[in-house]
C-alpha cells in the first residue's frame, strides 16, 4: 500500500502539477494528495495548541483525525430505511459499489462522484414521493392555506432530526423552508413537503458523519459532540442510525466515558447487540466484517471454468449462505462469537447441493434448507468453500493467492507485491504430468524463493481443496501432498494439511491479535500505515479486555472485539488537522 | 470550442435577441454552421473489449502495405470494418491500425486496463498514478463544459471500480464509475430534454421540474459549503469533488446550457429486454443486447451534442450457447487456450496451436463489429467524421497475460486530424539479437499507448508533449507522428 503524503505536503504536489503544466506535459506528480490525508502528531498543517484535555494515558498520536466520512452503500441503505421503511430497502441496490480501503467498505475516503450524485437524486426523488403519500400522518397540517409554514417548520425540525441525527440549527431550518416554498409557489403543500424530503436526503447532513467536534477554530484535540458520539457508536455496531433512546443518553453525557459506553452495550433498553428483526443490526454488522477480513464477500464476484468446475455455478449461491448461517451461529454463541471457533470448528451449514459437494450426509437439508453438519475433514472458515473458491483461479486451485491471503488477513505477516518489487508475474504453465504444488516448485529455484517459500508454505497446505473448494486426494493423477512446514510464526511446525494448521493457528496469540487489527481497520475507516500509532492503541486496549480462558489457550470474542474498540478511551476525541 | 465563428455570429444576429438562450438554440446554429461549411466539435470515445487479440486472424499479412491492404479474408477479425454487405459501407478509408503498441501497466494484465488512458504504471494493483486523457480534456482543460453531460462512462456487466475494470480516472487516479444499465445512460443524458413541438403544458410541466430541481441542488450546495467551513483543507478535498458532482448535476437540468429540443431523442431503451445486468449474476446471455442499447444511446448522445467524452467498457460473452458458438467460458477455455505463433507471441519462437487462434479471433471480430456499429450510427447521424474512437484491450497476448502488443486501432473522421485508411507497424520491443528482451534491459525499446495519447491531446488542440506516468519520462514523451 503507497503510503500518502502528510498534511503538510499537500500544496507541494499542487506547485508541482502547476509548474509542469506550463511545460505543457501532464504527468503523475507523485502520490495522490487529495485523499483524506491524514497527519500525524503535530506535524501537519502548523502546531495545533488547545483544545480538550485527553484522558490520562491516551496520547494525542494515538488519535484518529478529525474528519468526515461518507455513509458506505449499506449504511446509506439502513439511513433510508429508517426513515422511510417502505421504499428504502434495496433503494441502493443498483448504486456504485463502495471503494473499499484495506478490503473494507467503511471508508472515509469515499466521495461523491457525478454518477453517484445522480444515484442519490433519483433515490431521493423515489423515498420524498413515499412520504408525500404519507403527509397526513408523517406532516399533518389541519389548515395548509393558513398555517403551511409552521406545519411545514414543524415537520422539518422532526424530520430533519432523524435525518441529520441531531437537531437542526435556525439557518438550516430557514434555508429548508426556502426549498419548501420553491414547490408551494405555484403548487401544493404536499409538493413541498416532498421537495424539502428530496433535499434532506440528499444533503451533506445526512450523507456524512462527522467526526470533529464542536470548534470554532482549530486545537489540537476535540471532543466529540453527544450527537457524534451517538452517531459512531450506533453506525459502528449496528450499521444504522442511533435510535432516539441512544441519542439522548449521549446528551446526558452517558457516551462520554469508557464506562458509560460500556454500560450503553450492555443496557437492555438501547439492545445494541439484540438480534432483532432489523436487516441492519450488530449480527449483520459482524458478519459483514468479517467477511471483508476474510475476503469471502468476493464470491458474488467469482467466477469459475465450468469446464472444470461443473458443480460450482450450482453451489455459489449456496457457498454464500453457508458462510452467513457458519457466522450467525459462530456470532449467536453465547459470549459474542469465539475466533477459535471460528477458525477452528469442524462445522458448517450446508444445504442439499452443497452437502453432496462436501461428500456429507445432511439429513433434513433440501434445495433451501441448511442444516448444521459436523464436516470430518473440513475445518473452519478458511476450509470451507467460498474462502477456498475466493483464493483459487478459474481452473485451479491458487497456492499463491491462499498462502498471501492467510499471512495477510490472518498472521498479519507482511507479504511485499511482486509489482513493488519490480518482478514480472509469469503463472506457472499449465502441465498435465504434474500436480499444482509440482508446477509451484520453480518458485524454490529462483530469487523468488525469499518470499514464496514463506507463501507457499502457507498455499500448499490447502492443496487438497481444488479451486472450488471439493476435497481431493488426486491432482493430475498423482497424489496431493499438503504436508507443510511454518516458520516465522508462534505456530511453527510441520502440518499435514490445512486443518491442521487452521486449528493452530486457531488458538495462536498471533492469529488473534491479527484479527483485533483487522477489526481495527474495518472500525476505523482508514487506512494504515500512517495510522499505526492509533491501531496500536487499540491493540494495547483489547488486550487489558482479553479474558484468560481456563484451558490456557489464546481465545478472542469477536463481538466483545467490536466493543473494546468503542470503549477505548480514545473512541471519543480526534486529532485536530 | 465556444467562440463563436462569423456564420455562427450572423445566424444568432439574425435570428435575435433571446434566441440564443432557447434550449434548441446550439443545434440549429450548428447546423447552420455546418451547412456554411464549419466542422462539428471533435469528439472522443475510448473503447475496451477484453481477453486481448488473436494476432494470426489481425497482424499485416505480408502482402499489406501502409495503404494497401486486406482485411475481408476469410476469419480476420477486422472483417467488421470493410463489410458494406452488414453495415452499409466500408469503413476502411476510416480505420487506422497500428502494431506494436505497449501498454507499460507493471500489473497483471487482468489490472491493467487502468493504463489504457492514462499511460501510467499502476503499481500494487492500486491506481493509475495520473488523470485519465479523456477527464483530462473534458474537466482538467474544460471541453466538456459546454455540453450537458461533461463525459459518459459506460460499461457492460461490471461496474467495479478496480484498475483493471476502469478507463476513467479523475485526478490523481481516482476511478470513476461506469453506468452498467442502458436505460440509466439514456436518462442522464435525455431526461428533461424536451422534444420541439411539445405542448405548452408539458413545456410548463419541465420548467416546474427543473425550477424544484435547482432549488434541491442551491440546498445541498449550501449544506456542503456550511460543512465544509468547519473542516481542515484535507477533508474540506472530500467535499469539494461533492460540489463539482453536484454542478455536473445542475449542467444537466439544461438551465440556459441548451439542451438541443430539435435533437433527436432516440427512444429510451427496454429495460426488459435485460432483466439482468451484471457479470457472475445471470446478467451475461443479456450483455449483447446491453451493448446495442449503449452504443444506440451513446451514437445519439455525441449526434446531439449531449456529451463529447465517452467510454464503454465491453464484456464477453460467456454463457452457453451463446451466439459466437464459443465455449462457455471466454476466460478460460478461450483466452487461456490461446497458443501463439510468433506473430502472437512477442516474436517468440515456436509454432504455436493453430485450432487455439480462431475461438479468440471470432471474440476479436465480435468486438470490432460493436465498433463498426457505433461508426455505423454515427454515420447515419452525420458526426462520423467529426469523432474519434480509440478501441484496445488490456492485453496482447492474453494466455501470458502480456501487455505487449496490445491491438491498437483508431476509427472515425477524427475531423481529419489523423491520417485514416492506413495500417502501421511500430518497430518491434526487442531487437531481433535479443527477442527475449525484459522490460528492464536497455535495448527495451518499446511505443507506449502514452504517444498515442499525447497525439489524440494534440489533436484536441492540447500544446502537451508527454501524458502518463513512468519511471523513465521518454516513455511517455512525443506524439507519434506517424499517425498525422
Amino acid at each position: 500500500m503507497r503510503v500518502l503524503p502528510k498534511t503538510g505536503l499537500v500544496a507541494a504536489p499542487l506547485l508541482v502539477l502547476l509548474a509542469l503544466g506550463c511545460e505543457g506535459s501532464v504527468q503523475g506528480v507523485g502520490p495522490n494528495a487529495s485523499v483524506g490525508g491524514s497527519a500525524t502528531g503535530a506535524g501537519g498543517s502548523g502546531n495545533l495548541g488547545g483544545g480538550v484535555a485527553l484522558p490520562p494515558g491516551t496520547e494525542a498520536a494515538a488519535l484518529l483525525p478529525a474528519r468526515i466520512r461518507r455513509l458506505a452503500d449499506a449504511e446509506y441503505e439502513a439511513s433510508v430505511t429508517a426513515l422511510v421503511p417502505e421504499v428504502g430497502p434495496g433503494i441502493s441496490a443498483d448504486f456504485i459499489p463502495d471503494s473499499r480501503q484495506s478490503g473494507f467498505t467503511l471508508n472515509e475516503a469515499q466521495r461523491v462522484d457525478p454518477v453517484f450524485a445522480g444515484q442519490l437524486a433519483a433515490a431521493a426523488s423515489k423515498l420524498a414521493a413515499n412520504v408525500r403519500s404519507h403527509v397526513a400522518e408523517q406532516a399533518p397540517c389541519a389548515n395548509p392555506t393558513a398555517d403551511a409554514d409552521a406545519c411545514a417548520t414543524k415537520f422539518i425540525e422532526a424530520f430533519g432530526e432523524e435525518a441529520y441525527r441531531r437537531p437542526l440549527a435556525a439557518d438550516e431550518v430557514a434555508h429548508l423552508m426556502t426549498v419548501f416554498h420553491a414547490a408551494l409557489e405555484g403548487g401544493t403543500y404536499d409538493e413541498g413537503i416532498e421537495l424539502v424530503v428530496r433535499a434532506m436526503l440528499q444533503s451533506a447532513s445526512f450523507l456524512y458523519l462527522t467526526e470533529i467536534g464542536d470548534v470554532a477554530a482549530p486545537v489540537a484535540t476535540v471532543k466529540l459532540t453527544p450527537y457524534e458520539l451517538a452517531s459512531a457508536v450506533s453506525y459502528l455496531v449496528q450499521g444504522r442510525p442511533p435510535s432516539k433512546l441512544l441519542r439522548q443518553m449521549a446528551v446526558e453525557g452517558k457516551l462520554d466515558t469508557p464506562e458509560g459506553r460500556y454500560d450503553a452495550t450492555n443496557d437492555p433498553g438501547l439492545a445494541l447487540f439484540a438480534a432483532d428483526n432489523s436487516a441492519f443490526n450488530a449480527q449483520t454488522r459482524t458478519t459483514r466484517i468479517i467477511k471483508e477480513w476474510l475476503g469471502t464477500d468476493k464470491i458474488s464476484e467469482t467466477a469459475k471454468d465450468s469446464n472444470v468446475y461443473q458443480d460450482y455455478a450450482r453451489v455459489k449461491g449456496a457457498l454464500e449462505e453457508e458462510t452467513k448461517q457458519f457466522l450467525a451461529g459462530v456470532v449467536s454463541n453465547g459470549d459474542g462469537g469465539s475466533l477459535a471457533e471460528l477458525l477452528g470448528g469442524a462445522w458448517s451449514m450446508v444445504n442439499a447441493p452443497l452437502a453432496s459437494v462436501y461428500g456429507v450426509q445432511a439429513p433434513g437439508a433440501s434445495d433451501s434448507a441448511f442444516v448444521r453438519v459436523a464436516l470430518p475433514n473440513r475445518v473452519g472458515i478458511l476450509n470451507q468453500g467460498a474462502f477456498l473458491s475466493v483464493f483459487a483461479h478459474a481452473s485451479e486451485s491458487a497456492p499463491v493467492l491462499r498462502g498471501v491471503a492467510v499471512l495477510r488477513r490472518i498472521t498479519c505477516a507482511g507479504v511485499p507485491s511482486p509489482v513493488d518489487l519490480k518482478k514480472a508475474v509469469v503463472p506457472p504453465a499449465p502441465d498435465p504430468s504434474k500436480t499444482t504444488r509440482q508446477r509451484y516448485a520453480e518458485h524454490a529455484a529462483s530469487d523468488c524463493a525469499a518470499c514464496h517459500n514463506n507463501i507457499d508454505s502457507f498455499g500448499f497446505a490447502f492443496e487438497a481443496f481444488d479451486g472450488m473448494g471439493k476435497f481431493r486426494t488426486r491432482d493430475n493423477d498423482k497424489d496431493v501432498d499438503s504436508s507443510v512446514v511454518i516458520s516465522g510464526t508462534d505456530f511453527d511446525g510441520a502440518y499435514p494439511d490445512s486443518n491442521a494448521l487452521a486449528q493452530a493457528m486457531s488458538t495462536s496469540p498471533q492469529v488473534r491479535e491479527c484479527f483485533a487489527r483487522h477489526v481495527y481497520r474495518a472500525l476505523a475507516a482508514t487506512s494504515v500505515p500512517e495510522l499505526k500509532p492509533s491501531e496500536d492503541d487499540f491493540v494495547k486496549h483489547w488486550q487489558t479486555t482479553l479474558a484468560t480462558d481456563g484451558s490456557g489457550k489464546a481465545d478472542a470474542k469477536i463481538i466483545p472485539t467490536l466493543v473494546s474498540f468503542i470503549t477505548n478511551a480514545s473512541f471519543a476525541y480526534r486529532r485536530g488537522l | 470550442m465556444n467562440r463563436r465563428s462569423n456564420t455562427r455570429r450572423s445566424f444568432l444576429r439574425a435570428m435575435g435577441a433571446g434566441f440564443a438562450a432557447l434550449p434548441f438554440a446550439r443545434l440549429l446554429e450548428d447546423s447552420v454552421a455546418q451547412a456554411a461549411g464549419e466542422t462539428l466539435p471533435l469528439k472522443f470515445v475510448t473503447i475496451y473489449h477484453p481477453h486481448g487479440l488473436s494476432a494470426e486472424y489481425w497482424a499485416m499479412k505480408a502482402s499489406d502495405t501502409e495503404t494497401a491492404f486486406d482485411i475481408g479474408y476469410e476469419n480476420c477479425s477486422l472483417q467488421p470494418f470493410d463489410d458494406a454487405a452488414t453495415y452499409g459501407k466500408s469503413f476502411k478509408d476510416k480505420l487506422l491500425v497500428i502494431e506494436g503498441i505497449d501498454h507499460l501497466s507493471n500489473a497483471n494484465g487482468h489490472d491493467s486496463a487502468g493504463t489504457i488512458l492514462t499511460g501510467s504504471r499502476i503499481d500494487g494493483g492500486q491506481k493509475p498514478q495520473n488523470i485519465s486523457l479523456d477527464q483530462y480534456l473534458a474537466v482538467t482543460k474544460g471541453l466538456g463544459s459546454a455540453t450537458r453531460v461533461t463525459s459518459l462512462s459506460l460499461g457492460v456487466g461490471n461496474d467495479g471500480t478496480a484498475a483493471g475494470q476502469t478507463l476513467s480516472y479523475g485526478e490523481g487516479g481516482v476511478a470513476l464509475p461506469k453506468i452498467i444499465d442502458p436505460t440509466k445512460a439514456f436518462d442522464l443524458l435525455f431526461d428533461g430534454v424536451v422534444s420541439s413541438g411539445a405542448d405548452p403544458a408539458a413545456t410548463a410541466a419541465a420548467e416546474r421540474r427543473r425550477k424544484l430541481s435547482q432549488s434541491v441542488i442551491d440546498y445541498e450546495k449550501w449544506d456542503i459549503k456550511r460543512l465544509r467551513d468547519k473542516l481542515a483543507p484535507p477533508e474540506q478535498q472530500k467535499l469539494d469533488q461533492h460540489l463539482t458532482s453536484l454542478s455536473e448535476l445542475e449542467k444537466q437540468l439544461g438551465g440556459g446550457m441548451g439542451a438541443g429540443a430539435l435533437c433527436m431523442v432516440p427512444t429510451r431503451p427496454d429495460g426488459s429486454k435485460f432483466p439482468n445486468l451484471k457479470q457472475y449474476n445471470g446478467g451475461e446471455p443479456y450483455f449483447d443486447a446491453i451493448t446495442d442499447a449503449h452504443l444506440d444511446v451513446l451514437a445519439h448522445a455525441l449526434a446531439c451534442d449531449v456529451t463529447r467524452f465517452a467510454t464503454l467498457f465491453l464484456n464477453d460473452l460467456s454463457y452457453n450457447n451463446n451466439p459466437l458458438s464459443l465455449p462457455a467460458d471466454n476466460h478460460g477455455s478461450v483466452a487461456h487456450i490461446y497458443n501463439a505463433s510468433p506473430i502472437g507471441n512477442n516474436g517468440h519462437p515456436g509454432d504455436g496451436t493453430p485450432d487455439s487462434w480462431l475461438p479468440l479471433a471470432k471474440f476479436n471480430r465480435y468486438a470490432y463489429s460493436k465498433v463498426a456499429r457505433l461508426m455505423q450510427k454515427l454515420d447515419a447521424l452525420g458526426v462520423l467524421d467529426t469523432t474519434l474512437i480509440y478501441a484496445t484491450s488490456d492485453m496482447g497476448n492474453p494466455a501470458l497475460h502480456s501487455t505487449q502488443n496490445v491491438p491498437t486501432i483508431l476509427a472515425g473522421g477524427a475531423a481529419g486530424k489523423f491520417r485514416m485508411g492506413r495500417r502501421l507497424k511500430m518497430k518491434p520491443d526487442c531487437p531481433p539479437e535479443n527477442i527475449w528482451c525484459g522490460q528492464n534491459d536497455a535495448v527495451f525499446t518499446p511505443v507506449t499507448n502514452s504517444r498515442i495519447l499525447v497525439s489524440i491531446a494534440q489533436a484536441f488542440g492540447q500544446d502537451i508533449n508527454t501524458f502518463g506516468t513512468q519511471p523513465d519520462p521518454a516513455l511517455t514523451t512525443g506524439a507519434l507522428s506517424e499517425l498525422v
